[in-house]
């Protein structure tokens, strides 16, 4: 509790007044001529007794007044928290605006943006003229008071919608740390917010609480600059099921579709960039009786190496259309090459099948080319024009041909090498091989055993992680596997079996990689004489695992996928250039790169540059990145896209902002005077004046109406 | 045109200053108000004549008579009975109290007594007058005699309340002063011990005599009109005493309608005619008392 004017406290010693009034001077009563006084002495006792009791009320009734008004008039309030103790000070003041795309959303002709534009120069206006203040929005991160209330107000009218807003949390927490630098201050900090959820999720409040915690003196302004009755239909996400497409294959977009609001129809398109024309690949009718979500798929085939772009679009009329459209780029190539050393084709078919089956093949739809080479022929092979070379149960190689393949994998090859009967604990342990083994071989050893996996991050498992609990690993048992000694440094366990034994291992060597699986993918079930190690490729009718399997660790190794072609605004983009861009690239003294606006900046390069680093994409939509015109050869190109659900305006309670922050920490407001109302219950507290006045009121009236009822006028 | 109602008030009663035209004011305005009341027709016969004298209302002149002689006689009525009455007023100083009416307890009493003698003079009854406090101070014998009008008024205006009453003793000394049944028109407050006051009437109603109690408070001491705090004196005692007024007036009727209603039963059952009256109610209530009573015994 304090008190605006402590000293009108001591009006409360006049409540002796009336006390001393009380004891002193009675009032006289009026002495009237009474014959038939025999009738009022019979109920006189009674009378008296009341007569006392209405002295002590009239007497606490003028004390009352007296001393409520002295109260009233020390004008006191309460300050829980912060600010209570530097009611005088000068403002520290942040704005902290949400710029992220959902503030583009338009109601009454003006979007949110634009509405936290005005309230804040409305509360600018407000602020007192020695305040500093400063502006923080969610697309930059400035971190200064700026010099005047012009400077602020001109950075606040020069707010703008950025596709590549930080998280307002990380916006806030800047906000908070720079107001509360200045410790002879009223610190506050306002936000103009939509208080979408996921702006204020549980992460982002945590933090939040976290800050304020640390800094007490810093109050919240949390100003809702929400649209009533929000509609929006929106692409929510949309993923491709490759960036990189072999030639042949088919490109499959998955879209989230996300519409809040009274029922509705939309139609969604797929359009695809063809030479200078955009054409239609498909479309959709979506229907929604209710807000929720749909998901869509589309399937493209018969793309044509190099670098395709597209968009889908979203035909629906809402007042936010900047989730409405979704660009994207895919690029395809042609299929990487694997190289499979075997011992035969025989001991090849598993794998072979598995990365390029016979059907795809002659169908041009083969994710891989591949190749198989025996191992007496694999020290003539150029490793070079490989993506990744597959070593099936190796047996003894010559050390040349280890030191070949540790060129090929230090200068940036990938190699797996699937241990079997044909290794040789003696040999294999020798300094050569050992450069790509992961450990010196123990034993062999053996039982009833499967891959146990708890981990599905590695690239070559990702694809399993939705079917985490189902893969039937048990299905494909593992009889024998060979045990390592002690693992070299910087050896990664990818897949254990079931007794804990690694059964896939990684290791980095140099520019590449070596993969080592302690058991073989090359044994034939019904063998005679040559009891298989496992059951892996054919342990079911249908053995999807171990495709699966391969499939994603050679596309791991032969880096497919590794190219990204689809960023968010502001990431910085790399493209890696094949030989041949490299030296169109060098050629043509850089490169241009054209954005979705159609404005196009030249970029140096030198000579040898493997990769382009481009950092200007703001901007959503799709880049071009060119060189050589029409016919040169580098055409490649990426795309930016919202963030996923990031325009996903269900809004949190503010009850549940209050709870984790701190009722006496964070002010909500949506109107100006609801914002006059909670600065001034930050600033000055809770003022009681106006209530203390209205009681005495009551009790000055009170005492009138005992008084005049009880003497005589 | 004064109304019957002017005549009869008492506030318009008090702008007259002789006793005696208050008197006739009063039994003037009750004698025409009669046209309407349930006494119309009450007559009363008269037994002889007399001279004419100036003064005398002309209506009274017998015109047979003058037919016959040639002279001026008027009738001289007389009830169809006679009955000798007695004013009895009490001189308490409680009497002498009023709050805010115009009259005074003695004062409307007075008035009240005045127009009663003159009621009865005109009707040939015979009046007496006597007043008491502790006992009784004055008596004058009753006579029916036109002149005893003005020996009655001019007792009662010279009258001043003073000093306490003993209501018994008074009357039980009237009781005995009384030879032949008679009517008394007692004027009193009775604002004394009611044990005693009720032991005394029944003496005077035991010697047979018929009674009119007329128990006159002022209008303050029935409605207790006062605001706050007071402090109330007792007139005769000095006695006072502080009270919420407010808070006190619904006991305080409540008390002084049983005093009354006592004084109702006991002289109910006394055979007693009481009538309450306040100095705000008009005489003729207790005007057309008497009459009730003068015709009972007729």
């Amino acid at each position: 509790m304090s008190f605006l004017n402590l000293s009108l406290l001591g009006g409360a010693l006049l409540v002796a007044v009336p006390i001393a009034l009380h004891l002193i001077m009675r009032q006289r009563p009026q002495l009237v001529q009474f014959p038939a006084l025999q009738f009022v002495l019979a109920r006189s006792e009674a009378n008296r007794r009341q007569l006392r009791l209405r002295h002590w009320v009239l007497l606490v009734l003028r004390c009352a007044a007296i001393g409520l008004l002295a109260l009233a008039l020390a004008r006191p309030s309460w300050t829980a928290g912060a600010n209570s103790d530097r009611r005088d000070a000068p403002l520290a003041a942040a704005f902290v605006f949400d710029s992220s795309p959902r503030m583009a959303y338009m109601q009454e002709n003006l979007t949110r943006l634009q509405k936290a534009q005005q309230e804040a120069l409305w509360l600018l206006r407000r602020a007192p003229e020695d305040s500093k203040l400063a502006v923080v929005d969610s697309g930059a991160s400035r971190m200064a008071f700026a010099v005047d209330a012009g400077a602020v107000s001109k950075q606040v009218e020069r707010l703008q919608i950025t596709p590549r807003a930080r998280l307002l949390d990380e916006a806030l927490a800047d906000a908070i740390s720079l107001v509360a630098g200045e410790d002879d201050h009223r610190q506050e900090v306002y936000v103009f917010t939509d208080l979408a959820q996921q702006s204020w999720n549980s992460a982002a409040l945590a933090r939040l609480q976290s800050i304020l915690q640390a800094q007490k003196n810093v109050q919240l302004h949390i100003v809702d600059i929400s649209a009533e009755e929000q509609q929006n239909t929106a692409i929510q996400e949309m993923s491709l099921n490759q960036n990189v497409l072999p030639l042949g294959g088919t490109l499959v977009l998955d879209a989230t579709l996300y519409h809040q609001g009274p029922p509705r129809e939309a139609v969604v398109e797929l359009l695809m960039q063809d030479s200078e024309t955009e054409q239609s690949r498909g479309r959709r009718r979506v229907t929604w009786e209710q807000s929720g979500e749909q998901q869509i798929q589309f399937r493209v085939d018969g793309l044509g190496e190099g670098t395709h772009q597209g968009r889908l679009q979203l035909n629906a009329d809402d007042p936010l259309d900047i989730d409405n459209v979704w660009h994207f780029t895919v690029e395809v190539r042609s299929p990487p090459t694997i190289l499979i050393a075997a011992e035969d084709e025989e001991h090849a078919i598993y794998l072979r099948e598995a990365l390029a089956p016979s059907d795809w093949v002659q169908q041009n739809r083969a994710r891989f080319q591949v190749e198989t080479v025996g191992f007496p022929q694999l020290s003539g092979v150029a490793f070079a024009n490989y993506a990744a070379i597959a070593l099936l149960d190796p047996p003894i190689l010559e050390t040349k041909t280890w030191a070949s393949l540790t060129t090929y994998v230090t200068e940036g090859g990938e190699l797996a090498i699937y241990l079997g009967r044909e290794a040789d604990r003696d040999s294999f342990n020798q300094p050569a091989p050992q450069t790509l083994l992961p450990g010196p071989l123990l034993q062999r050893a053996q039982g009833e055993l499967y891959f146990s996996i708890d981990n599905y991050s590695h690239p070559s498992l990702a694809a399993f992680a939705p079917y985490a609990d189902q893969v039937p690993w048990p299905a494909l048992p593992v009889f024998k596997y060979w045990q390592l000694e002690q693992l070299d440094d910087g050896v990664q366990q990818v897949i254990r079996l079931s007794d804990g034994q690694p059964a896939m291992l990684e290791q980095v060597l140099g520019k590449g990689r070596v993969v080592t699986v302690t058991t073989p993918v090359s044994d034939a079930p019904n063998a005679i004489g040559r009891e298989a190690w496992n059951l892996l490729p054919v342990g079911l009718d249908v053995p999807w695992p171990f495709v699966l399997w391969s499939r994603e660790l050679f596309g791991y190794l032969a880096g497919q996928d590794e190219d990204q072609v689809n960023y968010l605004p502001g990431e910085t983009v790399s493209l890696q250039l094949t030989p041949a861009e490299q030296l169109e690239v060098f050629r043509k003294k850089g490169y241009v790169v054209r954005g979705p606006d159609g404005e196009a900046t030249r970029h140096a390069a030198t000579a040898g540059q493997e990769w382009l680093t481009i950092a200007t994409t703001d901007l959503l939509g799709n880049y071009q990145v060119v060189a050589g015109g029409t016919t040169g050869l580098l055409k490649r190109g990426f795309s930016t896209h919202l963030p996923p659900k990031s325009t996903d305006m269900r809004a949190i309670d503010t009850a549940v902002i209050a709870e984790e922050l701190g009722e006496d920490r964070v002010h909500f407001a949506k109107s100006r005077e609801q914002i006059e109302r909670q600065v001034g219950i930050a600033r000055h507290g809770t003022e009681f004046f106006s209530w203390l006045v209205g009681i005495v009121a009551v009790v000055l009236a009170a005492e009138h109406v005992a008084a005049n009822r009880f003497y005589k006028s | 045109m004064p109304t019957v109602e002017q005549y009869l008030k008492p506030e318009v009663i008090r702008q007259i200053s002789r006793l005696d035209l208050r008197a006739q004011f009063i039994v003037k305005g009750f004698m025409q108000g009669m046209h309407a009341s349930p006494f119309h027709g009450f007559s009363v016969e008269f037994s002889e004549h007399r001279k004419y004298t100036p003064g005398d209302d002309p209506k009274d002149l017998d015109w047979l008579v003058y037919a016959k002689t040639d002279k001026y006689y008027v009738k001289k009525f007389e009830a169809e009975t006679n009955i000798t009455g007695y004013l009895a007023m009490d001189l308490s100083e409680s009497m002498g109290y009023t709050y805010r009416q115009e009259l005074t307890k003695f004062e409307y009493a007075i008035c009240l007594a005045a127009a009663l003698c003159y009621l009865m003079i005109h009707q040939n009854d015979p009046v007496g007058l006597v007043t008491f406090e502790e006992k009784i101070r004055t008596s004058l014998p009753p006579k029916s005699k036109r002149q005893q009008i003005g020996a009655v008024l001019s007792i009662l205006a010279n009258l001043q309340p003073q000093g306490k009453t003993d209501l018994q003793n008074s009357l039980s000394q009237l009781a005995a002063m009384l030879r032949h049944r008679s009517l008394v028109m007692l004027f009193t407050d009775l604002l004394v011990d009611q044990e005693a006051s009720i032991a005394g009437l029944r003496r005077l109603r035991h010697g047979g005599h018929d009674v009119i109690l007329f128990h006159i408070l002022d209008e303050a001491e029935v409605e207790f009109p006062f605001d706050g705090l007071v402090e109330l004196e007792e007139p005769e005692s000095g006695q006072k005493l502080e009270v919420d007024a407010n808070a006190f007036r619904a006991d305080y009727r409540e008390q002084v309608t049983a005093f009354r209603d006592r004084f109702r039963s006991e002289c109910f059952q006394s055979g007693i005619d009481y009538v309450p009256l306040d100095t705000s109610m008009p005489f003729d209530r207790a005007l057309t008392e008497y009459l009730v009573t003068r015709k009972n015994r007729a």
